[in-house]
């Protein structure tokens, strides 16, 4: 019988909401958490919003040893982690480590330590050699995100496939996709799997602003982020972690667990176009959904509902339009699409993930996140991106597309199973 | 399904292609040097394993260059060899072939510059490609890019075992409709004294300053590994579908096996590697007297070599012949696991065993491969791999005579 | 600091920011996209520009479309953006 994997459980640490009930209501009530940033001080840089996540590691479980030791973004994922497995109680005990495996996303890893200690080694960028013995013990880790889903598998007793997926902004989505396959090619039975980004930073923002792709909207904060708005300027960068326990579906139902939906389809495309730049008609990412969609043996018009990649900036949010519209047809008309972007800005590689726990969530309530601060629909992006307010609409196919530098696409589909 | 390798490419301390590697490897050749670009005092490590005299213009577009890091440079040079070799045509479909280039400390020493400029100059000293160069996934896009290649693309980051685990994934890619895959691991830790310090904080590297003596794994001098760079590509297919093409098949891949150790050392106990192992083994349907020959991690540290050594030994106790050519260059990071898959693969189309350097004795009970290079009938190539961050992986590579 | 840029220089900052080598000749004749600068080599192009020159040469100075019309837009009065330098 072929395999399947099926989610079980989800943990959420968001801009403005740490943990999936806190994560839902915030995204059902429109609410936006994007504000001015106060990580580190911006003042000379282009971009200076972000959606911060408000986080006291030690609130959150985590010793003064673990909170040393592990960069802001495996915190967030280890926390993250702690609440997916309390919801999923996966059969840790009855299934051995060697079948337990881990597979997290993350697209710039420890570059918020890299660069922290950076600068106490280097007299803040002036010295080419720098003195080693200002690094912090811990240096070695940030220099790898092997470490992000390392942590996690020791969190979970882990011994089986572990590894970490980074391919930039799509990270978050391929992980899970991969973390699938795994259960489906019978590599594991339960995979811990998600994605974790801290990069509001400066050398970050400072990336980002070199080439304008973030939003300037210093003045208004909470409205800065607007996918599909004619007034868009580009994203707001955000932070934070989602994890999702997969499970081999025969294995979840003999023990009677809440099958929360199945991963039934993945797939991910290079462009082969550029780094940064996307073609309009959105080819490669509309390919990414289609085969996705016949992984998950569905038709275009089976889906209910599409979590957007909706970064905010003008090329992509076009780009997407298309692509939805090459991909499922007439469909994509009728189609609920939206962007939680809008509210809790655009963590890169963690958002994939962030996104599917949305889908999750939607699937569960029967309910669609909007795409907040979208007054005035840009006339190329027509479809129906759920402006502003929630809105009761049943999901049974959830699609969740990204796209990222490096020219990376991929498409996620979720459902009920057959 | 079976995956076999149709390409080979590589960037190595030997110098840019696979024949000199192999010239260099099968020779037993050492290619370890002081650490040319900056005074390493502070650091605790005087060696290396570089590249030399590599200047990307000779290889690759200027446009490529300026947008991209040392550890892409090199993917890019071993992709274009890789792709050469297997004589595959990429244009005909571009979805036919897809990429999976593993790094595990990315663009470190662009992103040192430009942190640099950043702190002594402001925002507004950060050039644009520091978006697109620094982070992991730089070389799969850039390879996806420069040779039209819209296949899965995808990137690991399972530090030294990352070859190991692209060739495992490139089989389901290959199984879920993808025709060839373009896998490898690429690293260039070497140019960036902040890498160095971020290397150094692991407590691994050896710190010794006599190129002879200064990484000898498994003997009782072993301190530590010299840092290396360099990059190893592959093309991975389907074997039936490079038979229909007339593809050269150079050797197929026949298990691999992925396993968790703990952060932060190489699989204390090796339990870990050893249950990899067995994993490869058992998907490539084959016995411990089927291997004819192991390539170790060899971490060159005393606790992580005795480990290494006695999994070998319950693994094989009729023994087996083990060798690790990375002793004459050093560990070259997600590189290193690329290498070792490139010299296993070249290693059983000559029939050659190539030896450890260095090592003039074979301790440990393990029948290593020293001084020259041994001749045997080679059939199966065991490759063994670990990193910091936890990974062991095991692949088992066979001669395409005898899978 | 001069107040402006030559072709001559332009030519040398396609080189070292974009990677991509011309020479005067062809450079004048020819658009960014002709020449092989992507969007990205034109804003470093800019970049390197704005700070030599000390002053921003506004928001549409990246989607100038050719070598000839950069050097005129920095050369002939561009507006003087009041932005932070």
């Amino acid at each position: 019988m072929k395999r399947e994997a099926v989610v079980t459980g989800i943990g959420v640490v968001a801009p403005g909401a740490i943990g999936a009930t806190a994560f839902w209501d915030l995204l059902t009530a429109g609410r936006t958490a994007t504000r001015h940033v106060t990580l580190f001080d911006a003042t000379t840089f282009r971009s200076r919003i972000a959606a911060e996540v408000d986080f006291d590691p030690a609130e959150h479980g985590l010793d003064e040893e673990q909170a040393a030791r592990m960069d802001r973004y495996v915190q967030f994922a280890a926390v993250a982690a702690a609440e997916a497995l309390a919801d999923s109680a996966p059969p840790l005990a009855e299934v051995p480590p060697w079948r337990v495996g881990v597979s997290m996303g993350t697209a710039v890893g420890g570059t918020t330590r890299l660069e922290r200690d950076y600068v106490e080694m280097s007299q803040e960028g002036a010295d080419w050699v720098v003195d080693r013995s200002a690094a912090s013990p811990h240096l070695y880790r940030a220099l790898t995100p092997s470490v992000l889903s390392g942590e996690i598998a020791e969190l979970v007793g882990a011994r089986g496939p572990v590894r970490t997926v980074s391919t930039g902004c799509t990270s978050g989505l391929d992980a899970v996709g991969y973390a699938a396959q795994a259960i489906e090619d019978d590599l594991a039975d339960v995979v811990v799997t998600g994605a974790a980004e801290s990069p509001i930073s400066p050398i970050a923002m400072a990336c980002f602003d070199a080439i304008k792709a973030t939003s300037d909207s210093n003045d208004d904060p909470a409205r800065a982020s607007r996918p599909f708005d004619r007034d868009r300027n580009g994203f707001v960068m955000g932070e934070g972690a989602a994890v999702l326990v997969l499970e081999e579906a025969s294995i979840a139902r003999r023990r009677g667990a809440r099958i929360r939906c199945r991963v039934a389809g993945f797939a991910n495309h290079g462009n082969a176009f550029h780094m940064t730049g996307l073609r309009r008609e959105g080819e490669e990412m509309a390919r990414a959904v289609t085969t996705a969609l016949d992984r998950a043996r569905r038709s275009a018009t089976d889906v209910d509902y599409v979590n957007a990649h909706g970064s905010g900036t003008v090329q992509n949010d076009r780009h997407e339009t298309d692509a939805v519209k090459r991909s499922l047809g007439e469909h994509a008309r009728r189609v609920p699409v939206s962007s939680i972007k809008s509210m809790v800005g655009h963590s890169l590689g963690a958002i994939g993930s962030i996104e599917l726990a949305a889908c999750v969530l939607a699937m569960d309530t029967g309910v669609v996140p909007p795409t907040a601060n979208l007054s005035a629909p840009d006339p190329e992006c027509d479809l129906d991106y759920v402006p502003v307010t929630a809105r009761e609409h049943r999901t049974d196919v959830a699609l969740s597309v990204g796209s990222g530098f490096g020219g990376f696409q991929s498409a996620v589909v979720l459902d009920r199973g057959e | 399904m079976t995956v076999v390798i149709t390409g080979l490419g590589t960037v190595s301390p030997a110098g840019v292609g696979t024949d000199g590697y192999w010239d260099a490897v099968s020779e037993g050749r050492s290619l370890i040097a002081p650490i040319p670009d900056f005074d390493t005092d502070g650091f605790h490590v005087r060696l290396c394993g570089k590249v030399p005299g590599f200047d990307p213009h000779q290889h690759i577009e200027g446009r490529y260059v300026v947008q991209t890091d040392a550890f892409s440079w090199f993917a890019m040079v071993a992709a274009d060899e890789a792709l050469r070799d297997s004589g595959l045509d990429t244009g005909t479909d571009p979805y036919a072939t897809g990429v999976l280039i593993c790094s595990c400390a990315g663009g470190v020493e662009f992103g040192q510059h430009e942190i640099a400029a950043l702190w002594s100059g402001g925002p507004d000293h950060v050039g644009p490609y520091q978006s697109i160069a620094w982070f992991y996934a730089a070389s799969t896009g850039q390879i996806s890019i420069r040779n039209g290649l819209k296949g899965m693309c995808g990137v690991l980051v399972t530090d030294e075992p990352g070859m190991l685990d692209a060739l495992g994934q490139s089989e389901g890619a290959l199984r879920r409709g993808t025709s060839a895959m373009l896998v490898g691991g690429s690293e260039a830790p070497l140019g960036s004294p902040f890498s160095l310090a971020c290397q150094a904080g692991a407590d691994v590297l050896s710190a010794g300053d006599d190129p002879s003596s200064a990484y000898l794994p498994f003997t009782e001098r072993a301190s530590g590994y010299v840092p290396a760079e360099g990059a190893a590509v592959a093309v991975a297919e389907d074997a039936a579908t490079a038979r229909a093409r007339g593809a050269r098949i150079r050797a197929v891949v026949a298990g691999h096996a992925s396993t968790f150790g703990g952060v932060g050392a190489f699989d204390p106990g090796g339990a870990g590697l050893l249950h990899a192992a067995r994993g490869a083994m058992d998907r490539a349907g084959i016995g411990p007297d089927d291997v004819d020959v192991v390539f170790a991690d060899a971490v060159g540290t005393p606790k992580a070599d005795a480990d290494e050594a006695a999994m070998l030994r319950e693994l094989f106790p009729g023994g087996v012949p083990v060798t690790a050519p990375k002793a004459g260059f050093g560990r070259a990071y997600a590189g290193a696991g690329a290498l070792d898959v490139a010299a296993a693969v070249l290693s059983l189309e000559h029939q050659v065993i190539p030896p450890t350097p260095q090592v003039s004795d074979a301790p440990c009970g393990l029948d290593l491969v020293v001084r020259v290079p041994r001749v045997a009938p080679l059939r199966t190539a065991l490759v063994l791999s670990r990193g910091l961050g936890g990974g062991n992986s095991a692949v088992v590579l066979r001669h395409p005579d005898h899978a | 600091m001069s107040n402006h840029i030559t072709i001559e220089e332009l030519v040398e900052l396609m080189s070292t920011c974009a990677g991509v080598r011309t020479d005067v000749g062809t450079a004048v004749t020819s658009t960014f996209e002709d020449l092989g600068v992507d969007s990205l080599g034109v804003l470093g192009v800019v970049s390197v520009i704005e700070r030599r020159l000390g002053r921003k040469l506004g928001a549409d100075a990246e989607a100038v479309p050719s070598p000839a019309a950069l050097v005129a837009l920095v050369n002939d009065g561009a507006p003087v953006s009041t932005e932070r330098v």
